[in-house]
């Protein structure tokens, strides 16, 4: 039983490790929040839908569909996000707000607002393990195998490939990395163009996973796709990878003792935000994150003077 | 002769929206322009201050067959204020100010001066309590809205703790984190608040049966009396040196804490602050619906009041609750346009999401070009600084 339900969370973290991972690529080279993210991978699965229709090839069409993500990626990057550099980070998360809005309705207004679906056809399932282990091909296993070796590409691509050192130093320090003679606008292109391609393979393998898609399936995984990067660590690409992990295993997890004790397994979705917090509270950095910017001082010391000025302001 | 059905109609679809909408303009205004803080959980806040005021409002429902049913707080408490407790308070208020004066002078100033300042903000409360008696607002809802107002302060609280001693994206995704938390606890919570099948029954201080029109525009003048003491207090607090830190935390945060001050308790005061404003906001449109779903409030009613601020013109009070105003009435026009003129359905059918792009392009041609908004706050110090040696 426990063994399944480790199973269903691995899946479950296959489909946010693209999705986070795009987004702490975005927060390390860029340095803000994108809350637009989600949109991306919508529009993923939305346009693999319409290139399919044509192609009568999903693989084919979700390729295509990473390439048209990508550009819009690239799209917004020149359009808003390159004319917003240098006024701190709230500026350019408002700004995401906005284009998710746009993104995701021009989805409702133009395919509509009910769900769609691939009609793949789901084969039985299998059986591991003795009958321990059930598992569906297409279901669990596609994305188990898309969503990690796109992973371990992106992040083998980090490690090894010029430009994937350049986003790494740009990502570290942008100044240094400039006048070290990294192309920083280039730099935040690729990233753009690499968050882009693999959300909407992201947004593939969440179509095909939970079957049915609509124009706010991106705006739901939003949550746990922040919850993931920044239990890892923000902007730390094998963070990302980790904390979806623990995102996805813990939701599982909670999803079968919910079962034992009783409690509503629709409180499954508090379960990123718990992380969070708790993150947030013990150690902001993340996991395998690096000291944010300016330093953070202890919540103690901060609410030990917040209670002083108290005390002081009522006298 | 005017049209009857239309003021009931403008009153409840325009007026009455865009005056809570302004409540949470002004709150938003606290925090993002005034103080740089980014909420991206505005209908968190909201949906939790409604949710509490319709629970006060109502009688509880037991579960039905198909139907949850609620909880419901109002038999607990008599329907008009109750005067003794209005004469406690104001004799409380008397005698803390006059026990204040008589200390006056002698060697326990400190004390005389908090009983001073007890005593003016017990008259506040008294005489506020004493016109929401005399205008006929029942005891349930003025203690519902303050339960709402402590409950979602504390909530803001519980959010900013953690959250504002880090960068200021924190605190975005953490209060979009407790949105989704809240909306979803909502539809879970299905034996108090009704899950999907909501809290209905609610009724308004002022009903009068079938005059329709009569009803709304009571209520909406209510409403904007109640933006108009939001406004005047805002306006004061932030007019005074604490506005002032403010802005300074905004500008410039690390100068503001080289100069002393204590910018994470400021941030956490201007947070909070705003989040009480929040609930209270959602305390008015709950007894505005009369009956309360978990749809509104999704994350697109966030940056709706988002845009609201930076046509506005963020930082700037007055600016906002005219950003409001606009802003509702252009959602006002989308659902009415359909009835008024004769639209085609393709466009009828999607003006609902036309409404949300254009309110998204909009942000973000704003935030490009006139990150200020459209009437910006005035500027508080002089362009060129006077030089200190002259003839240099």
């Amino acid at each position: 039983m426990v063994l399944q339900f480790l199973f269903n969370g691995l899946v479950q973290a296959s489909v946010l490790v693209l999705g986070a991972l795009g987004l702490s690529l975005v927060y390390g080279v860029r340095k803000f929040a994108n809350f637009g993210h989600g949109e991306m991978l919508t529009l993923g699965a939305y346009l693999t839908l319409v290139f399919a229709a044509s192609t009568r090839n999903l693989v084919g069409a979700a390729l295509l569909a990473a390439l048209a993500v990508a550009a819009v990626g690239v799209a917004q990057e020149f359009l808003v996000y390159a004319r917003l550099e240098g006024r701190g980070p709230v500026a350019p998360l408002v700004a995401s707000v906005g284009i998710a809005l746009v993104l995701q309705n021009t989805i409702a207004a133009w395919w509509g607002p009910s769900i769609v679906s691939y009609g793949v056809r789901y084969p039985d399932n299998l059986l591991f393990l003795g009958g321990a282990l059930s598992a569906n091909a297409v279901r669990d296993l596609v994305p188990l195998a898309v969503g990690y070796s796109f992973a371990a590409a992106v992040l083998l691509y980090l490690k090894f490939a010029k430009l994937g050192k350049a986003m790494r130093a740009t990502a570290d320090n942008r100044d240094l990395a400039r006048v070290s003679g990294v192309n920083t606008r280039l730099v935040d292109r690729v990233t753009w163009a690499i968050a882009g391609g693999v959300a909407a393979i992201a947004g593939v393998v969440v179509a095909v996973r939970s079957v049915t898609f609509q124009p706010i399936t991106g705006a739901t995984l939003l949550l746990p796709m922040f919850a993931a990067v920044i239990v890892g660590g923000i902007g730390s690409p094998s963070g990302a990878v980790v904390g979806s992990l623990l995102v996805g295993v813990s939701q599982s997890l909670f999803f079968f003792f919910s079962l034992l004790i009783g409690i509503d397994p629709r409180w499954q979705v508090a379960v990123p935000f718990a992380l969070l917090v708790t993150v947030l509270l013990v150690r902001p950095r993340g996991l395998l994150g690096r000291a944010i910017g300016t330093e953070v001082r202890p919540l103690r010391i901060e609410v030990r003077e917040m209670l002083r000025s108290i005390r002081r302001g009522l006298s | 002769m005017v049209d009857l059905s239309l003021v009931a109609d403008i009153s409840r679809g325009f007026l009455a929206p865009a005056f809570v909408f302004a409540l949470l303009a002004l709150a938003l205004n606290v925090q993002w322009g005034h103080t740089g803080l980014f909420n991206a959980g505005i209908a968190g806040f909201f949906a939790m201050g409604a949710y509490i005021g319709a629970i006060f409002a109502t009688a509880p429902e037991a579960p039905r067959i198909g139907v949850p049913g609620h909880a419901g707080l109002a038999n607990l408490f008599p329907r008009a204020i109750p005067t003794d407790a209005l004469v406690v308070l104001w004799v409380a208020a008397a005698s803390a100010i006059a026990v204040g004066f008589l200390l006056r002078g002698s060697p326990r100033t400190r004390l005389g001066r908090r009983l001073r300042l007890l005593g003016f903000g017990l008259v506040f409360v008294a005489a506020s309590g004493s016109v929401l008696r005399i205008v006929g607002v029942p005891t349930a809802l003025v203690v519902g809205g303050l339960v709402a107002m402590l409950a979602t302060g504390f909530a803001g609280l519980l959010i900013a703790i953690p959250t504002l001693r880090l960068r200021a994206d924190y605190l975005a995704i953490g209060t979009l984190a407790l949105s989704a938390i809240v909306t979803e606890s909502i539809r879970n919570l299905e034996s108090v608040t009704g899950g999907v099948f909501g809290i209905t029954g609610l009724t308004r201080p002022w009903e009068f049966g079938s005059e329709t029109y009569k009803t709304e525009a009571v209520y909406a003048t209510f409403l904007g009396i109640l933006v108009l003491v939001a406004f005047f207090l805002i306006n004061r607090a932030t007019r005074a040196p604490w506005g002032r830190v403010l802005r300074a935390i905004r500008e410039d945060e690390d100068a503001a804490l080289a100069l002393g001050k204590n910018t994470y308790f400021h941030k956490v005061q201007a947070f909070v602050l705003g989040c009480a404003l929040m609930g209270f906001a959602g305390v008015q449109y709950a007894v505005l619906l009369r009956a309360l779903f978990p749809d509104p409030f999704v994350p697109s009613l966030t940056f709706g009041i988002v845009v609201m601020v930076i046509v506005g013109g963020s930082g700037s009070n007055l600016g906002v609750v005219v950003g409001a105003l606009t802003l509702t009435f252009l959602e006002y026009f989308t659902v009415r346009a359909k009835d008024w003129f004769d639209l085609p359905t393709a466009l009828a059918d999607r003006i609902f999401f036309l409404r949300l792009i254009l309110i998204g392009s909009l942000l973000v041609l704003l935030v490009v070009m006139r990150p200020r908004g459209l009437f910006p706050e005035p500027r508080k110090v002089t362009k060129r600084p006077r030089l200190l040696v002259r003839g240099v």
